[in-house]
């Protein structure tokens, strides 16, 4: 009986601790999102369904930690100046998951 | 016990499905935290936010018509706009002050309590005097999981 109920605390622990994970971290919010995985993710996924590819290429990189901090500047404008791009033809994203801990979006613009 | 047990699986499971699901978006979770709706959103922090994400992410289609033979028309010419800068930036800004969504997000939704500020592109682009908005970007914050703030910046002439 002591078994059964030892079992049942530790069920509800794990799915607490999956509820928060999940929930804290949140996954990413994109047009396209294959589907991620809660340990390890590392993707590459359009914003922008179509266009030309464009001689340069620039990124701009938000960071999130634990799902707690998050800071970065990932607008077009910042991947666009990076690259020296002042006409985007094409914009994708890459997204990758560490357990939740770290979490790293980058805005990906193609242009000249 | 079995109370719990069921309630910490409706409140588990339905998010970490979600990251894989079609029918519900993948970031539903942190959607329900912070109220915002974007096409974009970078994994934001409960603590700490502060962020710049694209609004605007799909450079726009010229010559599109409605109807049927508009839609011919206009996947016959698959002509993209690129996005541009133009000279001129604006911003709007909108808070919102509410309580933290613990323990879990996805189920108790937080508490909104008071949200003010307008946002809107229109008057970003007011702001700065802008008449055509070529690209519009966005920044989020959250401060200590009870004050969100986001700053549409557009862009344009």
């Amino acid at each position: 009986m002591k078994r059964q109920y030892n079992a049942g605390k530790s069920c509800v622990k794990l799915m607490i601790a999956l509820g928060l994970a999940a929930g804290l971290t949140g996954c990413i919010g994109a047009p396209v999102v294959p589907p991620l995985g809660l340990i390890y993710t590392n993707i590459d996924a359009p914003l922008s369904l179509a266009g030309e590819v464009g001689s340069r290429r620039g990124e701009s990189t938000v960071i999130s930690i634990a799902g707690l901090i998050s800071t970065g500047d990932g607008s077009v404008k910042a991947a666009a100046a990076a690259g020296g791009i002042t006409r985007v033809q094409r914009v994708d994203y890459e997204f990758f998951n560490l357990i939740g801990i770290y979490q790293r979006y980058k805005t990906v613009a193609y242009g000249d | 016990m079995r109370g719990l047990i069921a309630l910490a699986l409706l409140a588990g499971l339905p998010i970490v499905t979600g990251c894989a699901s079609v029918t519900m978006r993948p970031d539903s979770g942190y959607r329900a935290v912070s109220k915002l709706r974007t096409a974009v959103l970078p994994p934001p922090g409960l603590v700490y936010t502060k962020h710049k994400a694209p609004l605007v992410f799909v450079p726009r289609q010229q010559g599109l018509r409605s109807g049927v033979l508009g839609a011919r028309a206009a996947s016959q010419e698959r002509e993209f706009e690129p996005i541009t800068f133009g000279s001129k930036m604006g911003t709007a800004t909108s808070s919102q002050l509410g309580l933290p969504p613990l323990p879990f997000p996805g189920l108790t939704m937080g508490l909104d309590l008071f949200g003010w500020g307008d946002a809107s592109q229109d008057a970003a682009a007011k702001s700065a005097g802008i008449r055509q908005i070529t690209h519009a970007d966005y920044q989020f914050e959250v401060y200590l999981a009870i004050f969100r703030r986001v700053t549409v910046e557009v862009y344009g002439d």
